[in-house]
Protein backbone atom coordinates (compact mmCIF):
# COMPACT_ATOMS: atom_id res chain seq x y z
CA UNK A 1 0.00 0.00 0.00
CA UNK A 2 2.65 2.64 0.71
CA UNK A 3 4.52 1.86 -2.31
CA UNK A 4 1.21 2.67 -4.12
CA UNK A 5 0.96 6.20 -2.06
CA UNK A 6 5.02 6.42 -2.84
CA UNK A 7 4.06 6.31 -6.86
CA UNK A 8 0.60 8.17 -7.01
CA UNK A 9 2.78 10.92 -5.87
CA UNK A 10 4.66 11.72 -9.58
CA UNK A 11 1.79 10.20 -11.42
CA UNK A 12 0.00 12.61 -10.41
CA UNK A 13 2.30 15.19 -10.80
CA UNK A 14 2.94 14.08 -14.28
CA UNK A 15 -1.03 14.11 -15.06
CA UNK A 16 -1.13 17.60 -13.35
CA UNK A 17 1.54 19.24 -15.17
CA UNK A 18 -0.06 17.76 -18.95
CA UNK A 19 -3.32 18.82 -17.75
CA UNK A 20 -1.51 22.42 -17.06
CA UNK A 21 0.10 21.69 -20.35
CA UNK A 22 -3.62 21.31 -22.23
CA UNK A 23 -4.77 24.28 -20.42
CA UNK A 24 -2.02 26.93 -21.46
CA UNK A 25 -2.49 25.50 -25.26
CA UNK A 26 -6.43 25.86 -25.18
CA UNK A 27 -5.97 29.62 -23.48
CA UNK A 28 -3.61 30.25 -26.58
CA UNK A 29 -6.00 29.34 -27.99
CA UNK A 30 -9.08 31.04 -26.20
CA UNK A 31 -12.60 30.66 -28.04
CA UNK A 32 -16.21 30.43 -26.59
CA UNK A 33 -16.01 26.82 -28.39
CA UNK A 34 -13.10 25.42 -25.46
CA UNK A 35 -14.38 27.96 -22.84
CA UNK A 36 -16.00 25.28 -20.64
CA UNK A 37 -13.12 22.42 -21.78
CA UNK A 38 -10.27 24.95 -20.77
CA UNK A 39 -11.87 25.42 -17.10
CA UNK A 40 -12.40 21.47 -16.89
CA UNK A 41 -8.85 21.03 -17.87
CA UNK A 42 -7.44 23.86 -14.75
CA UNK A 43 -10.39 22.18 -12.16
CA UNK A 44 -7.96 18.89 -13.56
CA UNK A 45 -4.80 20.67 -13.00
CA UNK A 46 -6.17 21.94 -8.98
CA UNK A 47 -7.39 17.78 -8.34
CA UNK A 48 -4.47 16.17 -9.92
CA UNK A 49 -1.66 18.50 -7.65
CA UNK A 50 -3.35 18.38 -4.44
CA UNK A 51 -3.53 14.40 -4.95
CA UNK A 52 0.48 14.81 -6.03
CA UNK A 53 0.93 17.30 -2.66
CA UNK A 54 -1.55 15.05 -0.33
CA UNK A 55 0.26 11.57 -1.74
CA UNK A 56 3.84 12.99 -1.83
CA UNK A 57 3.12 14.82 1.37
CA UNK A 58 1.38 11.14 3.28
CA UNK A 59 4.95 9.89 2.33
CA UNK A 60 7.28 12.83 3.35
CA UNK A 61 5.49 13.52 6.87
CA UNK A 62 5.33 9.33 7.88
CA UNK A 63 7.75 7.63 5.55
CA UNK A 64 10.70 9.75 4.39
CA UNK A 65 12.66 9.99 7.22
CA UNK A 66 14.82 6.28 7.00
CA UNK A 67 15.36 7.49 3.10
CA UNK A 68 16.41 10.55 4.36
CA UNK A 69 19.55 9.25 7.21
CA UNK A 70 20.06 6.31 4.37
CA UNK A 71 20.51 9.54 1.51
CA UNK A 72 22.74 11.50 3.86
CA UNK A 73 24.81 8.46 4.19
CA UNK A 74 25.13 7.94 0.85
CA UNK A 75 27.74 9.27 -2.02
CA UNK A 76 24.75 11.68 -3.02
CA UNK A 77 23.75 13.59 0.31
CA UNK A 78 23.22 16.72 -1.77
CA UNK A 79 20.30 14.70 -2.89
CA UNK A 80 18.36 15.48 0.66
CA UNK A 81 20.10 18.70 1.43
CA UNK A 82 19.79 20.44 -1.49
CA UNK A 83 17.40 18.91 -3.82
CA UNK A 84 14.33 17.29 -1.12
CA UNK A 85 14.97 20.50 0.56
CA UNK A 86 13.85 22.52 -2.24
CA UNK A 87 11.99 20.15 -3.59
CA UNK A 88 9.65 20.15 -0.08
CA UNK A 89 9.51 23.75 -0.57
CA UNK A 90 8.52 24.56 -3.74
CA UNK A 91 5.90 22.36 -3.96
CA UNK A 92 3.44 24.69 -2.13
CA UNK A 93 4.79 27.02 -5.18
CA UNK A 94 3.22 24.59 -7.60
CA UNK A 95 -0.53 24.32 -5.54
CA UNK A 96 -0.74 27.65 -4.62
CA UNK A 97 -0.57 28.31 -8.64
CA UNK A 98 -3.12 25.14 -8.95
CA UNK A 99 -5.39 26.44 -6.42
CA UNK A 100 -5.42 29.71 -8.25
CA UNK A 101 -5.52 28.31 -12.36
CA UNK A 102 -9.04 27.65 -12.16
CA UNK A 103 -9.76 31.46 -11.05
CA UNK A 104 -8.21 32.62 -14.11
CA UNK A 105 -9.78 29.97 -16.39
CA UNK A 106 -13.22 30.45 -14.98
CA UNK A 107 -13.10 34.14 -16.84
CA UNK A 108 -14.07 34.30 -20.71
CA UNK A 109 -10.86 34.56 -21.99
CA UNK A 110 -11.98 34.94 -25.51
CA UNK A 111 -12.29 38.50 -24.82
CA UNK A 112 -10.69 39.31 -21.47
CA UNK A 113 -6.86 39.45 -22.95
CA UNK A 114 -5.18 40.46 -19.11
CA UNK A 115 -6.60 36.98 -17.67
CA UNK A 116 -5.97 35.50 -21.10
CA UNK A 117 -2.10 36.43 -20.81
CA UNK A 118 -2.24 35.34 -16.55
CA UNK A 119 -3.92 32.33 -17.68
CA UNK A 120 -0.86 31.23 -19.92
CA UNK A 121 1.45 32.45 -17.70
CA UNK A 122 0.25 30.40 -14.33
CA UNK A 123 -0.29 27.21 -16.92
CA UNK A 124 3.46 28.01 -18.29
CA UNK A 125 4.55 28.06 -14.55
CA UNK A 126 3.07 25.26 -13.43
CA UNK A 127 4.65 22.63 -16.17
CA UNK A 128 8.26 24.26 -15.84
CA UNK A 129 7.35 23.47 -11.82
CA UNK A 130 5.74 20.25 -12.14
CA UNK A 131 8.43 19.19 -14.78
CA UNK A 132 11.45 20.69 -11.99
CA UNK A 133 9.52 18.72 -9.25
CA UNK A 134 9.55 15.44 -11.51
CA UNK A 135 13.43 15.93 -12.57
CA UNK A 136 14.14 16.39 -8.56
CA UNK A 137 12.20 13.44 -7.44
CA UNK A 138 14.85 11.42 -9.55
CA UNK A 139 17.30 12.87 -8.01
CA UNK A 140 16.17 11.72 -4.51
CA UNK A 141 15.52 8.35 -5.66
CA UNK A 142 18.74 7.95 -7.53
CA UNK A 143 20.40 9.59 -3.91
CA UNK A 144 18.94 6.48 -2.32
CA UNK A 145 19.73 4.12 -4.48
CA UNK A 146 23.48 5.20 -4.90
CA UNK A 147 23.68 4.73 -1.16
CA UNK A 148 21.37 1.16 -0.94
CA UNK A 149 24.32 0.45 -3.63
CA UNK A 150 27.17 1.75 -1.67
CA UNK A 151 26.02 0.05 1.53
CA UNK A 152 25.75 -3.25 -0.49
CA UNK A 153 29.54 -3.41 -2.09
CA UNK A 154 30.41 -2.42 1.35
CA UNK A 155 28.50 -5.15 2.67
CA UNK A 156 30.21 -7.51 0.17
CA UNK A 157 33.99 -6.40 1.01
CA UNK A 158 33.68 -7.62 4.79
CA UNK B 1 -7.40 45.74 -16.37
CA UNK B 2 -7.81 42.75 -13.84
CA UNK B 3 -10.77 43.09 -11.03
CA UNK B 4 -12.21 40.82 -8.96
CA UNK B 5 -11.11 37.33 -7.45
CA UNK B 6 -8.46 37.52 -10.98
CA UNK B 7 -6.27 40.31 -9.72
CA UNK B 8 -6.80 39.75 -5.98
CA UNK B 9 -5.70 36.14 -5.64
CA UNK B 10 -2.99 37.01 -8.61
CA UNK B 11 -1.73 39.57 -5.87
CA UNK B 12 -2.31 36.58 -3.41
CA UNK B 13 -0.22 34.36 -4.92
CA UNK B 14 2.50 36.52 -5.64
CA UNK B 15 2.57 37.74 -1.76
CA UNK B 16 2.13 33.93 -0.67
CA UNK B 17 5.41 32.91 -3.29
CA UNK B 18 7.76 35.19 -1.58
CA UNK B 19 6.10 34.52 2.01
CA UNK B 20 7.03 30.60 1.21
CA UNK B 21 10.78 31.17 0.63
CA UNK B 22 11.20 33.47 3.39
CA UNK B 23 9.52 30.57 5.79
CA UNK B 24 11.56 28.41 4.83
CA UNK B 25 14.66 30.24 5.65
CA UNK B 26 13.49 31.57 9.10
CA UNK B 27 12.38 28.24 9.89
CA UNK B 28 15.59 26.68 8.56
CA UNK B 29 17.83 29.45 10.44
CA UNK B 30 15.93 29.51 14.22
CA UNK B 31 15.05 26.09 14.77
CA UNK B 32 12.60 26.99 18.06
CA UNK B 33 10.45 28.43 15.01
CA UNK B 34 10.85 24.73 13.21
CA UNK B 35 10.10 23.01 16.74
CA UNK B 36 6.61 25.15 17.25
CA UNK B 37 5.79 24.28 13.71
CA UNK B 38 6.26 20.89 13.88
CA UNK B 39 4.46 20.65 17.40
CA UNK B 40 1.11 22.53 15.82
CA UNK B 41 -0.02 19.93 13.44
CA UNK B 42 3.01 17.13 14.01
CA UNK B 43 5.11 18.46 11.61
CA UNK B 44 6.89 21.23 10.18
CA UNK B 45 6.31 20.66 6.15
CA UNK B 46 2.42 20.66 7.37
CA UNK B 47 1.98 23.69 9.40
CA UNK B 48 4.23 25.35 6.63
CA UNK B 49 1.22 24.16 4.13
CA UNK B 50 -1.60 25.37 5.65
CA UNK B 51 0.45 28.40 6.57
CA UNK B 52 0.59 29.42 2.52
CA UNK B 53 -3.02 27.93 2.14
CA UNK B 54 -3.89 30.04 4.57
CA UNK B 55 -2.43 33.38 3.77
CA UNK B 56 -3.37 32.68 0.00
CA UNK B 57 -6.60 32.45 0.68
CA UNK B 58 -7.27 35.13 3.93
CA UNK B 59 -5.32 37.65 1.04
CA UNK B 60 -7.33 36.79 -1.68
CA UNK B 61 -10.41 37.35 0.03
CA UNK B 62 -9.31 40.58 1.70
CA UNK B 63 -8.32 42.14 -1.85
CA UNK B 64 -11.40 41.10 -3.09
CA UNK B 65 -13.49 42.34 -0.67
CA UNK B 66 -11.30 45.75 -1.28
CA UNK B 67 -11.70 45.58 -5.28
CA UNK B 68 -8.39 45.26 -5.52
CA UNK B 69 -7.68 45.60 -9.50
CA UNK B 70 -4.35 45.29 -11.68
CA UNK B 71 -3.51 45.06 -15.01
CA UNK B 72 -2.94 41.31 -16.47
CA UNK B 73 1.04 42.20 -17.11
CA UNK B 74 1.42 43.63 -13.51
CA UNK B 75 -0.44 40.13 -12.30
CA UNK B 76 1.53 38.30 -15.06
CA UNK B 77 5.07 39.85 -14.79
CA UNK B 78 4.98 39.49 -10.65
CA UNK B 79 4.09 36.10 -10.81
CA UNK B 80 6.91 35.10 -13.11
CA UNK B 81 9.49 37.36 -10.91
CA UNK B 82 7.97 35.71 -7.86
CA UNK B 83 8.52 32.15 -9.15
CA UNK B 84 11.97 32.73 -10.06
CA UNK B 85 13.05 34.75 -7.04
CA UNK B 86 11.17 32.66 -5.02
CA UNK B 87 12.68 29.39 -6.89
CA UNK B 88 15.86 29.72 -7.14
CA UNK B 89 16.38 31.84 -3.52
CA UNK B 90 15.26 28.61 -1.88
CA UNK B 91 17.63 26.33 -3.96
CA UNK B 92 20.68 28.88 -3.39
CA UNK B 93 19.55 28.81 0.54
CA UNK B 94 20.20 25.19 0.66
CA UNK B 95 23.18 25.22 -1.44
CA UNK B 96 25.03 28.01 0.89
CA UNK B 97 23.49 26.98 4.48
Amino acid sequence: MNELILFSHPTFGVLGTMAALWVFVEALNASDSNRVRTLLAALAVTTLIGLACAAGGYWYVFHYAPEKTLILSGPWPFAHGIVMETKEHLFFVLLILAVYLPIVAARRLVVDRPARIVAIVVAGLIVLHGLAIEGAGAIINHGAKAALAQAVAKGSDR
Amino acid sequence: MLEGAVAAFGASAIATILFNTALAWIKDAFDPLNDLMARLTGHHWITHGLADVALFLVLGIILTRQGYRASGSSIALGLVAAAVIGGSSLMLWFVFF
